[in-house]
C-alpha cells in the first residue's frame, strides 16, 4: 500500500538578519500521520510550522499541501489545515463560544450545529458561556484544539500542545490527540521538545536541532536504532564476553555489567541465543532510550 | 469582505475600551454645557466686551450653535486620542494578545483582513463623530434654544439661525474625514509594533509635533504646511464663513483623502510582508 503524501516540505530556510533560524529542512507527512516534531526550545520547529502556515515568509524552499504549491496569494490551502500555534490565544472578554462562532465565521461554515458538536467533542459545552479570561490552561488547550476542528480539516498542527499543563492535563491532552486521529482520520503535526510526549503518540518523527535536521524517521525505526544500549547482569560474564565474541558482537564491560549497542528488535534473540548457550541472565536493562539518542543528536 | 467586517464590529463593540470614547464625549460635552448655562453670559461677556464697544448685540447670544461651534473647536483636538484607542489597538493590540495569530489562519488575505479592520475603525472614527454632534446639538439645544451664531474669526460673522443647520452638517463631515486620516494613521503605526501602546504614543506624537510647527508657522515649513494634514483638522471652520472658500475646501478634503491612502497603502504593505512572531 502506498503512503498518500499530504504535506511536502522541501529545502526550506528562514534568517532573522544573520540568525539562520531553519536551515534546508525538508519532510514529508503522509495521511494518517502523527508526525511528531522535535527539537530543543529554538531549534526552529516553530518557525517551520508557522512558514507552513504562512505567518513567516520562507527565504527559500516549498511547501506543498495535498500536491498543491502553497503561495503567498492563494491562502484556501488553509481550509485543508487547523492550527494551534504556541499558546491557545483568545479574546478574554468574549466566552468560549463567542471566540468559537467568531472563527467559525470567518471559515464561511453554516451548520451552528457544529460549534456545539466540536465543544462537546473537548469536553468544554457545560463551559461554553464562561469567558475565556476565565478559563485554566488545560480548558485553553481544549479550546485550542476545537477551533483546530470546527471546519474538518485533513491537516492538524499542534505547536507545544502541552505546554503548562499538569501530569493529567498532559495525559488528558495527548488522549484527544489519538481520538482525533483514530475516530476522524485526521493527520497530526506535534511539535515538542519533550520526546516523551513525541514518543507516546507518534507513528513518525523528525528531530532538528539550530535549524538542521537530524533525523527523521518511523518512531518504531528510532527506537530499534543500533545506537540504543542494552545492559546484561549474568551469572558468568567470563563466559559471556566469550560467546559474544565468537558471536562478533560489540559490547563493553562497566560496573559488573556487559553492555552490547543493539536495537530494540534484537534484543529477545539475543536473550534466546544466550539462554541456549548456558548462560545465566540475572538481568536486562536498555541503557540507552531515545530519550538519550535525542539529548546526544542535540548536543 | 462583509463578514469579515461584521466580525470586526463585533470584536470592537464587544470591547470595553471602546465605549471609553463615548463616555468621555458624554461626560466632557455635558461638563461644558453645564458650566455654559449656569456661568456662560459672564464668560461671553468677556469674549465679546470689545464687540460690544462698536456694535448693538440683541438676542441670545449663547445658544445650541454657538455651543456646537465652541464644543467642535475644543474637541477636534482631543478626539483623536479616543480614536487612536480603539483604532491603534486593531493590529498591534491583537499581535500582543497573540489573536492575529489566531485570525490569520483562515482563508482570507492579510489586505482583507487589514481593509476590514480599517473600515471597522472608520466606523467607530464615524460613530465617535455622529454621538458628539447629537450630544452638542441635542443637549444644546435643550439647554440654551436655538439662536443665530456669532463667529469671531477673520472678524465677525453672524450666521442666520435658518442658515446654520447645513453649514454644521458640512462642517462634521469635514471634521470627520479628518479624523479619519487620524484613523488611518494610526492603523498604519499599529501594523509596525506589536504592542498596544505604540501606535497611540506615536499618533499623537505625530500630530502634536505637526501641530506646533502649523501653530508656529514658521518661513521654513511654510511651503509644506498646506500639505501637512494636522494643518486641515481646522478646515471645517471654513463652513462659517459668509461666503465660502471652495477651492480651499476642495483642496483640503483631496490632501485629506491622498493622507488616508497613503497611510492604509503603507500599512497594507508592511502587514503583508511582515512575520507574524508573536
Amino acid at each position: 500500500m502506498s503512503l498518500q503524501n499530504l504535506l511536502s516540505v522541501k529545502h526550506l530556510e528562514k534568517s532573522f538578519g544573520t540568525f539562520k533560524a531553519v536551515d534546508d529542512i525538508s519532510f514529508d507527512v503522509f495521511k494518517g500521520d502523527i508526525y511528531g516534531f522535535l527539537g530543543p526550545n529554538g531549534a526552529g520547529k516553530s518557525t517551520t510550522l508557522r512558514m507552513i502556515l504562512g505567518l513567516i515568509k520562507p527565504d527559500r524552499g516549498s511547501i506543498e499541501i495535498n500536491n498543491q504549491t502553497v503561495n503567498g496569494t492563494d491562502r484556501n490551502y488553509l481550509n485543508a489545515i487547523g492550527a494551534l500555534i504556541e499558546r491557545p490565544d483568545f479574546y478574554k472578554n468574549l466566552t468560549g463560544y463567542q471566540n468559537l462562532n467568531i472563527l467559525f465565521k470567518m471559515s464561511g461554515l453554516k451548520n451552528k450545529n457544529k460549534l456545539n458538536e466540536t465543544l462537546h467533542e473537548v469536553g468544554l459545552f457545560e463551559k461554553r458561556n464562561q469567558k475565556v479570561g476565565g478559563y485554566s490552561q488545560g480548558m485553553k488547550q481544549r479550546l485550542g484544539i476545537a477551533q483546530t476542528l470546527l471546519h474538518d480539516p485533513s491537516l492538524i498542527i499542534l505547536d507545544e500542545p502541552s505546554n503548562g499543563l499538569d501530569p493529567q492535563g498532559q495525559a488528558d491532552m495527548r488522549s484527544l490527540i489519538l481520538k482525533i486521529n483514530k475516530t476522524m482520520g485526521i493527520t497530526i503535526i506535534i511539535s515538542s521538545h519533550i520526546l516523551s510526549e513525541i514518543e507516546k503518540i507518534s507513528n513518525r518523527m523528525i528531530v532538528i536541532n539550530n535549524g538542521q535536521k537530524i533525523i527523521e524517521g518511523s518512531v518504531h525505526e528510532l527506537m530499534n536504532n543500533d545506537l540504543l544500549k542494552v545492559s546484561f547482569k549474568t551469572e558468568n560474564n567470563e563466559l559471556t564476553e566469550k560467546f559474544l565474541l565468537h558471536q562478533k558482537i560489540e559490547f563493553s564491560s562497566q560496573d559488573g555489567c556487559i553492555i552490547v549497542p543493539t536495537s530494540e528488535d534484537k534484543i529477545s534473540s539475543l536473550v534466546n541465543k544466550m539462554t541456549n548457550n548456558n548462560i545465566n541472565i540475572l538481568e536486562v536493562k536498555q541503557l540507552r532510550t531515545l530519550e538519550e539518542l535525542f539529548l546526544d543528536l542535540t548536543k | 469582505m462583509i463578514r469579515l467586517i461584521n466580525i470586526e464590529l463585533y470584536k470592537v463593540f464587544k470591547r470595553p475600551r471602546t465605549y471609553i470614547g463615548f463616555l468621555a464625549i458624554f461626560v466632557t460635552v455635558a461638563a461644558i454645557q453645564l458650566a455654559m448655562y449656569f456661568e456662560g453670559e459672564e464668560l461671553i461677556a468677556l469674549a465679546i466686551q470689545n464687540l460690544e464697544n462698536d456694535f448693538r448685540l440683541e438676542g441670545k447670544i449663547i445658544n445650541v450653535n454657538l455651543m456646537t461651534y465652541i464644543l467642535l473647536n475644543s474637541l477636534i483636538i482631543h478626539i483623536p486620542i479616543l480614536i487612536c484607542l480603539v483604532t491603534g489597538d486593531t493590529i498591534a493590540g491583537e499581535a500582543s494578545s497573540g489573536t492575529l495569530r489566531m485570525i490569520l489562519l483562515r482563508p482570507f488575505t492579510r489586505t482583507q483582513i487589514y481593509l476590514a479592520k480599517t473600515i471597522t475603525g472608520f466606523i467607530y472614527t464615524i460613530s465617535l463623530i455622529l454621538f458628539l454632534a447629537i450630544m452638542t446639538y441635542g443637549m444644546g439645544y435643550l439647554l440654551f434654544g436655538s439662536g443665530d451664531l456669532i463667529v469671531l474669526r477673520r472678524g465677525v460673522t453672524v450666521l442666520g439661525s435658518d442658515d446654520v443647520m447645513w453649514r454644521f452638517f458640512f462642517a462634521f463631515c469635514t471634521g470627520a474625514l479628518s479624523m479619519l486620516v487620524v484613523a488611518s494613521l494610526s492603523m498604519m503605526i499599529s501594523s509596525f509594533v506589536t504592542n498596544a501602546i505604540g501606535p497611540i504614543v506615536g499618533t499623537i506624537s505625530i500630530i502634536i509635533a505637526l501641530n506646533i510647527i502649523f501653530t508656529l508657522g514658521a518661513p521654513l515649513f511654510k511651503d509644506i504646511i498646506p500639505y501637512v494634514f494636522t494643518s486641515h483638522f481646522v478646515k471645517w471652520q471654513y463652513f462659517f464663513d459668509f461666503s465660502l472658500n471652495m477651492p480651499a475646501l476642495k483642496t483640503s478634503i483631496i490632501v485629506q483623502i491622498c493622507y488616508i491612502i497613503i497611510f492604509s497603502a503603507v500599512g497594507i504593505w508592511n502587514f503583508n510582508r511582515k512575520d507574524i512572531l508573536s
